[in-house]
Order: structure tokens, then C-alpha cells, then sequence
């Protein structure tokens, strides 16, 4: 086991990689009774077009989060065993990645072993998977009016044109009613091997119990000789849909804007993809966050309720989102035009801002859940766990913001618009 | 744990010392009888206050400040608990042994000055200010219209007693508004320094006389009266009720209330819940079980109460087509556990559940000071008293409560188009 210090604080992360692949992370933390273990396997939404041993599958939308609800299916099922012992269980799906997790404060041992049990063993009847149908559709309906859900599904839609992304990590109604146990059985034989999953456990844990554990656990598992591969379409610069428009019964208008930019734009500034993460969160912080003076003469002026920001990083380009509560949409859109041509980047908010990330770092240790969820984070968007955060923060130098901030392009947008079809009623 | 109370004229401080955590977190906590006619001018103080003072203008300046004190996270709610309106102003800040020493009279300080320096000039709140923390209210009043379960949560609770504090809408109301101005406002500022009633909680690695002096320092509250009754007494001629109510949402949303005006405390407290973790509160539940996993009716079905509320529910997202087939397997569930009671197994994880989440409940600094305020306020028992008392329910405690249910008001707020 290695041992990799955090920012030079007294908690050290643990880590081993097993002969069959599976890299495990160990943060015992002193001041806490409580444990979080997760078990991630890098399958989510964005892969259906995959290849085995040079054979090519495609399947529905919807796949990877039908698969994680029949996972749940055993003869004693996870919340029959969990319950016992009042320990939390659950799992979730998202574009990148299917998480299986448990969160309690006794029992280890026993929750340990029955995790690493239970991902690497799959079994379901065509019965069960027709049931499952029903009340995943019933979780899409709920879904369906959850308005901020609907604005972030259709940007997603129509700014990518063949990246997975703009598929619904729940699927369509038609896709997941399509869904058959042989899909199930041929994803999950792909990808949910040890190779590809990440085991992560932050809290009251004895790191050299737990390897011991995992390692018994796992012996007979072998590295899978099949070879995945996950294809990758190129994706185009122009965003799929320029301009949308939805009618629903909503109150408060809504509005989602899109920039795509190609990661070419960046490349002669020789800046890593972690760090140039971090100027562009900069960026869009200083921009668009608490102390941005645009903001609060949007607020003041009444133009619009709120607006939050997101960035997304692909592997050929950037993404700013932006979500905003408005019902004075041409007003909006032209102040927001006018400012994204000339962003309010001072030296002072800047390095503010860096003591307020460093500070945070800080806290992030003292939370069990929330410092497993960041280990996660690392690992699939970088493939190694950021261990200086710290001095990564500090390392971020103004002067290189301004020039990341001369080639950002924002010719390529997408808007998505949420009207309201109903009569203002009043409360 | 160390824990002190010092009883100041006008309020207490409560100072819980643990070094478990790597933050200081302090709770001001200000309550008075609701008022339903104060919803709405309560909601917009707490906007007013938060985003501007009168050393820190604008809203800029505010989070400049935050930043500054390494990301001060300062927070303003108002909640109700029974028929009590409460403002819980927080700040958490990193332990000043990490950052700078001064940080703990400094985060303090603004923390007061947000408090008791509001941006006013005049006897009138900043206009501009004002104008926009209204506009605001507006659109959030407005928009608990657009969440089926929200809405249909507010009109379930006005079919099971109008005139109950619990089915008043909690982000007020747009008549209410269109009357407040920037000096009525400053008025219902002053009414709250003068009367509501007020517990301040530290939690951290501190010291206490350090921390004693600051808070006694930086607060000043008027009222020393307490009132001690929080539960909501249902009016006593209500008429078992079913309603049904179009919408043109995607999803039906299913409420069915039972009253427990005929419930003894202890039973609230203890044999009920350990009821409600059986019958729906678990994925291990009946309503779980029967109608999610077994029929496939339902992929949210969930039962809960709120003690002081005096009402228990369950609540479920259908499909409208489903909705007679849900509600029958809803009553046969609770029949069956009125009739046939439970397993032993049933009984014993849920009262491991109950312990987890207890102890869990020693995990943050907010749900520490969470056990202590109901302990005060509403007469939840000690950790070690709710240890022993849950531990201890019967089968036979299970199948009493569950008789003693019985359905007063069903409604479903039934979805559009499909």
C-alpha cells in the first residue's frame, strides 16, 4: 500500500492497485465514527457505442441506470442486508459512472464484504427486467416536472451533436421500455470488471483490516482478458440546435445558454487539463459569482431571480453553461452579451479567491462523505487522485488567467428557453 | 463533549466545546408564535438582512467580506416548527487556528453587524435593495407553484384543516407583499429584536471564556418571556374528505393524511416512528415493498409526520390510471400491520435504524446543536433517553399506534396530459 500525503495535513490517503485490476483508495479519518465505502464502475450514460474484442455493440439510452436498479435484484437484497445494521445504501448513475455505496457507523467487515459480493455477481430473469420498466418509468415522469431538469436535458441535446452527452442519463420512454436482459447481461459483462471500477472508503477505517478484507474477498477474481473499448465519436464545433423554446406550466421563465469551445483554441498555452480546469472555474467564479458586480446590477435592475454557472470539460472541448431565472429575456440576453465580451477579471477577487478554494480544501477533510465523492471526482476526470490541491490553488498565476481568457470563443451558442403556458395565477 | 449554558437576561448562550470538527459553528436562533399574516414580511427581512449591512453596502462588498474571512459560510432561514415561526442564523467558519487568530473576533463581529447594522437610512430599509428582495419573494412564492409535490403537499395540507398553521404557505403570500414598503419593513425588523425570543449556539474547539465575552459583546436581544406550547391543535369539526384537483403536470401526486390528535406523547415519539420506518419510511417498508417493488405502481412512495404538526401521510407520484389500484394496496397495507402486527425482524431493524441515525446525529456540528435546541424547546428527549426508550418498543406498542389510524383526508392532485 502507498501512502500519499493530502496537502501536508495529518490525514494520509492509502493506496493499492490489485493484481486484478482494482485501485483502491483507504482515508481513515480520527475524528469520526461514521464510514462511507463506495464501489465505481466507469460506466454511465456516455457509453453505448462500445467495441469487444473488435466486435461493435450499440445500446439504448437509459442502459447504464436500468442496469444499476437490477444490481439491486438478489436473493438477499442490498436493502435487506444494510437494514440490518441501520447501515444506508444506495447507488446512483450519472454520465460517467455508476457508484455503489454504503454509509453507517457499524458492521463494517460485514457491509465491506457483501459490497464487493454483490457488484461482481449479476443475475436477472426477463421478468424482472419487464418489471423494472414500470417503475422506471414512473421515476421518468417525476422527472418530467422538475422544470431546471427539462432546461439542463434539452441544452445538453442540442449542444452536442454526436457526444453522448446529449442523451438523458435515464433514457427515453421508448429506449427504456426497448431494454432487454441480454443488453443488461452484455453491458454489464464489459465493463463492470475490477479493471474498471474504483473502490473508495473514507472514515473510521483500519486501512490494513480493510486491504486484507478486499483482498480475501476478491481472490478468485482474475484480470479479464476481453478487450473494451469505448468509441469515441468526434465531435463537431457547431452546437447541434442554435435556438429552442418549451412551453410548460412553469411560473418563472427560464433560460439556459451554452458555449461550446474547441480545446485547440488553449493548446499553445502548454497548460495541463487539470490546471486549465482550474483557470476556468477562476474565471466563470470571478465572472458570474458572489462578487460579481454584473450579477448584482442584474439582481438590482430586476432583470433577472438567479443564475448559476457550470463548466464542462469533454475531451475536445469546453462548455460554459449558464441557467438563469428570467422573465426579461431579450433585457438579459443583451446585458449578458455585452458583459461576455469583457469580463471583470481584477487581480484582487483573484487572489481572494484562491485563499477562499484553499480554505475549502481545509473543510473538505472533515467531511466523510463529501471527501470520498472528491476522490471519485479526480479519478474520472483525471485518472489519478490530486493530492497538493493546495499548492496546485496556489501555484495559479494572474497573468496566465488574462491569456486563457483572450482565447476563450464564444461564437458557438446554444439557448434554450422555458415559457410559461399558463395563465399568472395568483397565490 | 463539554457543554455550558450561560443564562443572560435576554437569552441563552450555549457553548458546546469538541474537537471533532475542524470549524466553529454558531446558530442564532429567534422564535415567536407564526403569525400568518407575518409570513411573508419575516421571508423578506431575512434578504434584506443577508445581502447588504450598512458598513457593507452591497452585495459585493458583503462576499468580498465572506471571502475574506477564508469563506465565511453565512446563512439566514426561516422555518416553522409547529406553530412557531423560527429565523436561524448561522455562520460556520474554519477553526482560526488554521487561518489567523483574529478571524474569531473578526467573523464574529460581521456576523453581528449583518444583525444589528442593517442598511437603513431614515427608518427605511436601502430602496434599491428592498425593490429587489421583493421581486425576488415574488418569483419564489410564484414558483412553488411549479413542483407538483410541493404544491400538492401545501393543498393536501389545506384539505386535511385550513385554518392550521401547518398549511400556511411557506413562502408567503403575493397580497401580503404588494403592501410591505421599506420603512413597514424596518418596523417588523424592530419587532423581532424586541420580541422574539432568542438561543445562541457555539459548537467547536474553542475557549469558552473567549467566546462568551465576544457573543456577549455582539448580542443584545429585549424579550425574556418563553412560551412553551409548539404543537398545532387541529380544529375539532372536520369531515373525512377525498379531492381530487387537475393540473397539467406529467405525474399524479398522491396524499393521504391521518390524524393523531388521539396519540400520547411518548407514543409520537417513539412507537410511531419505529411504525412509520415498517410501514413506509424505508426501502425495506410495506408501501415499499408492496407498491414500488411488488406492482411496479409507484417509483416515490414514501410515509412520514411531524410530531408537533399533529398529522401523519403518506405520499406517493402515480400515474392517475393507478390511482384507485394504489390506494387500495395503501389501506391493505396498514390493515394487515392493524390485524396481523409484525415480524420480529421488522421490529429489531428498525430500531437499529433509529440507533444509526442517532448516533449519526453526532456527526455534524448542525445536528449537535439540533439534539440540544429540541431537547429545550420542544421536549425531545437526551440522546441516552432516546437510546433506552426506542430500544425498548414492543410488537404489541406497534400494533396499538397503527390502530389508532385512521385516514382523514385523501387527496391527489391529478396529473394533465401524458
Amino acid at each position: 500500500m502507498k501512502e500519499i500525503n493530502i496537502n501536508n495535513f495529518d490525514e494520509k490517503l492509502y493506496y493499492e492497485k490489485l493484481d486484478n485490476g482494482l485501485e483502491v483508495f483507504i482515508l481513515p479519518l480520527s475524528n469520526t465514527k461514521s464510514f462511507y465505502v463506495s464501489l465505481s464502475v466507469k460506466f454511465g450514460g456516455i457509453n453505448r457505442l462500445f467495441k469487444v474484442n473488435g466486435k461493435e455493440y450499440t445500446v439504448p439510452t437509459g442502459i447504464a441506470h436500468f442496469l444499476e436498479h437490477k444490481l439491486f435484484e438478489r436473493e438477499e437484497n442490498p436493502f435487506n442486508f444494510y437494514l440490518k445494521s441501520g447501515t444506508d445504501v444506495n447507488a446512483s448513475t450519472n454520465n460517467d459512472n455508476t457508484t455503489y455505496f454504503f454509509y453507517g457507523n457499524s458492521n463494517f467487515d460485514d457491509n465491506l464484504r457483501y459490497l464487493l459480493n454483490w457488484v461482481t455477481h449479476f443475475s436477472i430473469t426477463k421478468e424482472q427486467v419487464e418489471k423494472e420498466k414500470g417503475i422506471i418509468l414512473e421515476e421518468a415522469s417525476m422527472y418530467k416536472d422538475v422544470p431546471d431538469r427539462i432546461l439542463y436535458e434539452k441544452l445538453s441535446q442540442n449542444i452536442y451533436v454526436n457526444h453522448p452527452y446529449k442523451d438523458k442519463v435515464i433514457g427515453t420512454d421508448s429506449d427504456i421500455k426497448s431494454i432487454t436482459k441480454e443488453e443488461l447481461e452484455l453491458c454489464y459483462n464489459s465493463f463492470y470488471r475490477l479493471d474498471n471500477m474504483y473502490l473508495i472508503a473514507v472514515g473510521d477505517i483500519n486501512k490494513n483490516d480493510f486491504i486484507k478484507i478486499v483482498k480475501e474477498e476478491l481472490k478468485d477474481f482474475k484480470k479479464p482478458t476481453d478487450e473494451v473499448e469505448v468509441v469515441e465519436a468526434h465531435e463537431p464545433d457547431m452546437v447541434n440546435k442554435e435556438y429552442d423554446e418549451i412551453e410548460l406550466p412553469i411560473e418563472v421563465n427560464k433560460l439556459a445558454i451554452g458555449y461550446k469551445m474547441n480545446k485547440n483554441l488553449f493548446k499553445d498555452l502548454n497548460i495541463d487539463r487539470y490546471m486549465l480546469d482550474y483557470y476556468m472555474q477562476m474565471i466563470l467564479n470571478m465572472a458570474f459569482g458572489g462578487t460579481s458586480l454584473f450579477v448584482e446590477q442584474l439582481y438590482l435592475k430586476n432583470i433577472i431571480y438567479s443564475i448559476t454557472y457550470e463548466l464542462v470539460d469533454t475531451n475536445e472541448h469546453y462548455i460554459f453553461n449558464f441557467y438563469v431565472n428570467t422573465d426579461k429575456k431579450d433585457e438579459f440576453l443583451d446585458e449578458f452579451y455585452n458583459y461576455i465580451n469583457k469580463l471583470d477579471l481584477n487581480e484582487s477577487d483573484f487572489k481572494r479567491i484562491i485563499k477562499l478554494w484553499v480554505a475549502s480544501e481545509v473543510r473538505l477533510i472533515d467531511q466523510v462523505v463529501a471527501s470520498a465523492k472528491n476522490i471519485l471526482y479526480d479519478l474520472i476526470g483525471y485518472g489519478e487522485f490530486k493530492n497538493d490541491k493546495i499548492s496546485d490553488v496556489r501555484s495559479l498565476d494572474y497573468n496566465t488567467l488574462l491569456s486563457v481568457y483572450k482565447k476563450l470563443d464564444f461564437s458557438n451558442k446554444c439557448i434554450v428557453n422555458l415559457k410559461s403556458n399558463k395563465e399568472k395565477t395568483v397565490a | 463533549m463539554e457543554y455550558r449554558k450561560i443564562e443572560e437576561v435576554s437569552y441563552n448562550l450555549h457553548l458546546i466545546k469538541t474537537n471533532k470538527f475542524k470549524t466553529l459553528f454558531f446558530k442564532v436562533i429567534l422564535s415567536e408564535k407564526l403569525i400568518k399574516d407575518d409570513i411573508t414580511i419575516r421571508n423578506l427581512l431575512l434578504d434584506n438582512l443577508l445581502s447588504s449591512s450598512l458598513d457593507y453596502p452591497t452585495m459585493r462588498d458583503v462576499s468580498i467580506k465572506r471571502q475574506d474571512l477564508y469563506g465565511a459560510s453565512i446563512s439566514m432561514v426561516s422555518r416553522r416548527i409547529g406553530n412557531h415561526a423560527f429565523i436561524e442564523y448561522t455562520m460556520s467558519i474554519l477553526n482560526p487556528r488554521f487561518t489567523e487568530e483574529s478571524m474569531l473576533k473578526d467573523s464574529i463581529e460581521f456576523y453581528s453587524n449583518l444583525l444589528y447594522k442593517p442598511n437603513v437610512k431614515n427608518g427605511s430599509f436601502d430602496e434599491e435593495l428592498f425593490e429587489m428582495s421583493k421581486e425576488n419573494l415574488r418569483k419564489e412564492i410564484l414558483m412553488t407553484n411549479e413542483r407538483p409535490d410541493v404544491y400538492g403537499f401545501t393543498r393536501f395540507k389545506e384539505c386535511i384543516d385550513k385554518n392550521a398553521e401547518f398549511s400556511y404557505h411557506q413562502s408567503g403570500y403575493l397580497q401580503d407583499l404588494d403592501s410591505i414598503t421599506s420603512s413597514s419593513l424596518y418596523e417588523y425588523y424592530n419587532h423581532v429584536l424586541d420580541n422574539d425570543i432568542c438561543d445562541i449556539y457555539v459548537i467547536g474547539d474553542f475557549d469558552f471564556n473567549e467566546v462568551e465575552l465576544l457573543i456577549k459583546d455582539n448580542f443584545r436581544f429585549k424579550n425574556t418571556k418563553r412560551t412553551d406550547s409548539y404543537e398545532i391543535v387541529l380544529s375539532n369539526d372536520r369531515n373525512k374528505k377525498e379531492v381530487i384537483e387537475d393540473s397539467s403536470f406529467n405525474q399524479s401526486k398522491l396524499f393521504i393524511g391521518f390524524k393523531l390528535t388521539d396519540f400520547n406523547l411518548d407514543d409520537k415519539k417513539y412507537a410511531l416512528i419505529l411504525f412509520n420506518i415498517i410501514f413506509g419510511n424505508s426501502p425495506e417498508s410495506r408501501l415499499f415493498k408492496e407498491v414500488r417493488e411488488e406492482k411496479s405502481l409507484a417509483y416515490s412512495i414514501t410515509s412520514a409526520y411531524r410530531r408537533l404538526d399533529n398529522f401523519y401521510y403518506v405520499s406517493a407520484g402515480i400515474s392517475y390510471n393507478n390511482y384507485e389500484k394504489v390506494l387500495s394496496i395503501i389501506k391493505k397495507c396498514l390493515a394487515d400491520i392493524q390485524n396481523n402486527g409484525i415480524t420480529d425482524e421488522e421490529l429489531d431493524k428498525a430500531k437499529v435504524l433509529y440507533l444509526s441515525i442517532l448516533n449519526d446525529a453526532m456527526e455534524s456540528p448542525s445536528s449537535i446543536v439540533d439534539l440540544y435546541f429540541t431537547e429545550l424547546y420542544f421536549g425531545n428527549d437526551s440522546f441516552e433517553k432516546q437510546l433506552k426508550m426506542s430500544q425498548s418498543i414492543t410488537k404489541e406498542d406497534i400494533i396499538r399506534v397503527a390502530n389508532l389510524l385512521k385516514i382523514d383526508t385523501i387527496y391527489l392532485l391529478k396529473e394533465g396530459v401524458r
